[in-house]
């Protein structure tokens, strides 16, 4: 069932459709507050709180059928939002980043393990968060929601509030500079 | 036509991606053939999209079934939603209707504001006054003339409008229509009398 129809079914009433958005975008909504965060009760919080908010004020979008984006930039706000209060309390510790890259694991649902793979996957997780922390808002943001949540362009560009021809713009932007800053790694 | 290292570049992220127009990737492709650089640059950036997407692969501690059950818990406590314009599909056309409403109102404000704003005179819109005397009965003793025209102002005529176009100039431009008394007879083969 398209998104829009979910969401006019919410609008008429009907809770458990959003049940239905929920299940859908919690994934790729996880991925991006945790990406943004680092740590995966606070991306956990994040999202909460942004479900939440999308549900209450779902009868302010404009197009059903953009729900998606629109979540994601509730997401992204929120986490961005949260990173900044995070930052004015304490700086990020840099070891939080490395902690959290334990969470990281290529070979996430495969059945064999191989430890040396999984531990250059590691590193690799970390390098890539670390690199993706030098970029500017919104080349991490088309990156993030682009290249490794694989989003369409279109909600990518909803998420972002721009167009589909900035978003190209921002991902090889982004590219460039991921290029630069994991020339030893690729 | 890729002039430039930059353009390339370009050309090459959107390739990857999918979203390269077809004319441009035939043109890209043309390029890729005959630059070996050009193919290094392709493959550098593959490359990196692999490692990022490797590297970017999440295996989070999280069960997510639970968390949408308590996502789906919280929102049992929030008020539903009464059904709006957007709810139902055929609904949807109220917002137009809503809209329509609007503008129709503001059509109508500005063309009453528009109706009541004096306007001076223009040029074609010749503004005069006219002093009429009367009635009072004068004696005649001969033949005369009275000559009723309706045409172009002056102002058109002078610009060469063609009769054939007098009628939509009418439209934009006020007729001009002059009533002349003469105690004179006719004496032109273009004043006719009716």
């Amino acid at each position: 069932m398209a998104d829009g129809v979910l969401v006019r079914r919410t609008l008429a009433g009907e809770k458990r459709a959003f049940d239905e958005l929920v299940l859908r975008y919690q994934r790729p909504a996880i991925a991006v507050a945790y990406r943004l965060l680092g740590k995966s009760d606070d991306a956990l919080e994040i999202v909460q709180e942004a479900l939440l908010k999308s549900y209450r004020s779902l009868g302010t979008l404009q197009k059903p059928e953009a729900f998606a984006g629109w979540l994601m930039r509730i997401v992204s706000n929120l986490s961005l939002n949260f990173r900044r209060g995070r930052k004015t309390r304490s700086s990020l510790p840099l070891n939080d980043l490395l902690d959290s890259a334990g969470e990281h694991d290529p070979q996430a649902g495969g059945d064999s393990v191989d430890p040396e793979r999984v531990a250059e996957g590691r590193e690799l997780g970390a390098r890539l968060k670390l690199a993706l922390d030098e970029l500017p808002e919104k080349q991490r943001m088309a990156i993030m929601l682009f290249t490794m949540e694989q989003l369409p362009q279109k909600q990518v560009a909803e998420a972002m509030e721009c167009s589909v021809e900035a978003v190209k713009w921002h991902v090889f932007q982004g590219r460039k500079k991921l290029k630069e800053l994991l020339k030893d790694v690729v | 036509m890729l002039p430039d290292r930059d353009q390339l570049e370009y050309a090459i992220s959107q390739y990857l991606d999918g979203t390269l127009s077809v004319m441009d990737r035939r043109v890209l492709e043309e390029r890729l053939a005959a630059d070996a650089e050009a193919r290094l640059m392709l493959e550098d950036y593959r490359r990196l999209d692999e490692r990022v997407i490797a590297g970017s692969r999440l295996n989070l501690p999280i069960n997510y079934d639970r968390f949408a059950a308590h996502v789906s818990a919280q929102i049992d406590n929030e008020p539903a939603h009464v059904a709006g314009p957007l709810a139902m599909p055929g609904m949807a056309m109220g917002v137009w209707v809503r809209r329509f409403a609007i503008a129709a109102g503001v059509v109508m404000a500005v063309g009453i504001g528009m109706h009541f704003i004096p306007q001076g005179p223009t040029a074609s819109h010749p503004a005069g006054s006219m002093v009429v005397i009367g009635p009072a009965v004068e004696t005649n003793s001969g033949g005369g003339t009275i000559s009723i025209s309706y045409g172009p102002t002056d102002a058109l005529r002078e610009r060469g409008v063609a009769m054939s176009l007098v009628d939509d100039a009418i439209a934009s431009h006020s007729p001009r229509v002059v009533i002349s008394a003469s105690d004179q007879p006719a004496s032109g083969a273009d004043d006719r009398l009716y």
